[in-house]
């Protein structure tokens, strides 16, 4: 479990706009999950990604901007950083409501009490 | 978003809509650009984001949390689910030296066997250990498995055989954690245990025994299941029952009847959905096979009745531990962890 190798990034030699980055030992978990933000950003022009071989833990991610002013590399930053914005926030609403949670309910002090706690979904 | 959809694509934009024989609109529409020729643009937008984020807790026991997740994308609950299931990290039995083993269990058997107990150890106290390493005191637990099955004098033949032997059954309580180095100051407060002391190891009979040391490392899902720190993490979309038009009478009956998982009921004679979270999208209300036996009339009062949905953005997620974290320990360290990638991301971006 040692921290990946840095990622990469195949250029295209005639158009900052375009470029794959290539992530080592990353999968759906963070492409899906980065294309999405991508997709919503007004410059992207194109965002995907796939994993080349079921069995190379690789993933590429292709981004291209629309703007001659925005390179893939910048787009890409501001993607990952609208990402972040999302995770504190839920971040920030689950510590609270963790404490309300808490709060709200009587002290557990034994496996007796636990029993108070009805399922309020049956599945 | 400042222009609104029209009403038809709005609700195949928020909803999945569940018919008798499929399921339709379930992709989801959420690229900026979607609905341009609209004019109507999803660009990402914090504030809105925030305005229309929930975050409630359903459920909290020591092992299982429930929650709901209102406002993201599949993307987004995806990555948490699967960052839970594969990547937070855990302590497990790695190595096993086997010094004697004449019970019936193979070796290599055993030794699977042992490296699928919960070790309860705070992982954030041990270091990894890179492959071909030398285990060392920061990053290896070992236990010892000693047992020795005998008889017990003097018990009849045919008295059970846990009175009849001792150790006929060995347990994983029986494992015996061994401090290494400054192990014990470290851990001394929580000693290092299988998080269940009756998991069923082996049977063994007079004069079988088992002489094994296990080394524990920490490691992640990805690797191992037995790394995995959740036993179930999913989600599944919120369930959206609306009805149609209203239904009465012996109609209303039938289809609080129809339902298996009690999501409708009857006031004044007018039936209404009561439960709609419980539905478990089994269709039954929309079949017409129930339906057509009540009669062409009441057929027809029931028929398109009961619309079936999800809702998109609506996600409810179920987590359940494996004893070793707590399950609000493992939904705040998801978010670390993506948020941790998001990080390195960054830094490599600043390389290239």
């Amino acid at each position: 479990m040692q921290p990946p190798p840095p990622m990469t990034m195949i250029p295209d030699p005639a158009d900052a706009r375009n470029a794959t980055f290539v992530f080592l030992q990353e999968d759906h978990t963070l492409g899906n999950a980065l294309r999405y933000m991508l997709i919503k950003h007004p410059k992207t022009h194109f965002c995907g990604y796939s994993i080349p071989h079921p069995s190379e833990a690789k993933m590429h991610f292709r981004l291209q901007s629309s703007d001659p002013e925005l390179s893939a590399k910048d787009l890409l930053h501001e993607g990952v950083d609208s990402l972040k914005e999302m995770l504190h926030h839920i971040d920030s609403e689950f510590t609270k409501e963790l404490a309300r949670f808490q709060a709200a309910q009587p002290t557990q002090t034994g496996p007796a009490s636990q029993s108070q706690s009805a399922p309020i979904d049956k599945e | 978003m400042e222009k609104k959809l029209p009403a038809h694509l709005e609700e195949q934009r928020r909803f999945v809509h569940v018919g008798e024989e499929f399921p339709s609109d379930a992709t989801t529409l959420s690229g900026a650009d979607t609905f341009q020729t609209l004019g109507v643009t999803q660009h990402w937008d914090l504030k809105e984001f925030q305005e229309h984020f929930k975050f409630e807790i359903l459920r909290l026991t020591p092992d299982e949390i429930q929650f709901d997740l209102i406002g993201i994308d599949p993307a987004i609950a995806n990555a948490f689910r699967r960052i839970l299931i594969a990547e937070i990290p855990t302590v497990a039995i790695e190595t096993v030296y086997v010094e004697n083993n004449t019970s019936v269990v193979q070796d290599e058997v055993l030794a699977n066997r042992l490296g699928l107990i919960p070790i309860l150890v705070n992982p954030a106290l041990l270091q990894d250990r890179k492959p071909g390493d030398a285990p060392t005191d920061q990053d290896t637990i070992v236990f010892k498995l000693n047992v020795k099955c005998t008889r017990r004098p003097g018990i009849p033949e045919d008295s059970a055989n846990e009175e009849k032997f001792v150790n006929s059954s060995v347990y994983s309580g029986q494992l015996q954690w061994i401090p290494f180095g400054d192990q014990q100051a470290r851990f001394g407060e929580c000693p290092p245990r299988p998080v269940h002391h009756d998991i069923l190891i082996a049977k063994m009979r007079p004069p079988q025994a088992m002489e094994l040391q296990c080394f524990a490392i920490r490691g992640i899902g990805k690797d191992h299941a037995k790394f995995s720190p959740v036993a179930t993490a999913s989600y599944r979309l919120m369930p959206r029952v609306r009805l149609a038009k209203p239904v009465e009478g012996p109609a209303a009956e039938s289809l609080k009847e129809a339902c298996p998982l009690g999501v409708f009921d009857i006031e004044d004679g007018h039936a209404f959905v009561k439960n709609e979270r419980n539905c478990s999208m089994c269709r039954e209300c929309i079949r017409s096979v129930w339906r057509d036996r009540l009669g062409a009339e009441e057929s027809a009062k029931l028929k398109d009745a009961v619309s079936l949905g999800r809702i998109k953005d609506h996600f409810i997620f179920t987590v359940e531990s494996s004893g070793i974290l707590s399950p609000e320990t493992l939904f705040k360290q998801a978010l670390e962890i993506l948020m941790a990638k998001l990080e390195r991301i960054e830094g490599d971006l600043l390389q290239l």
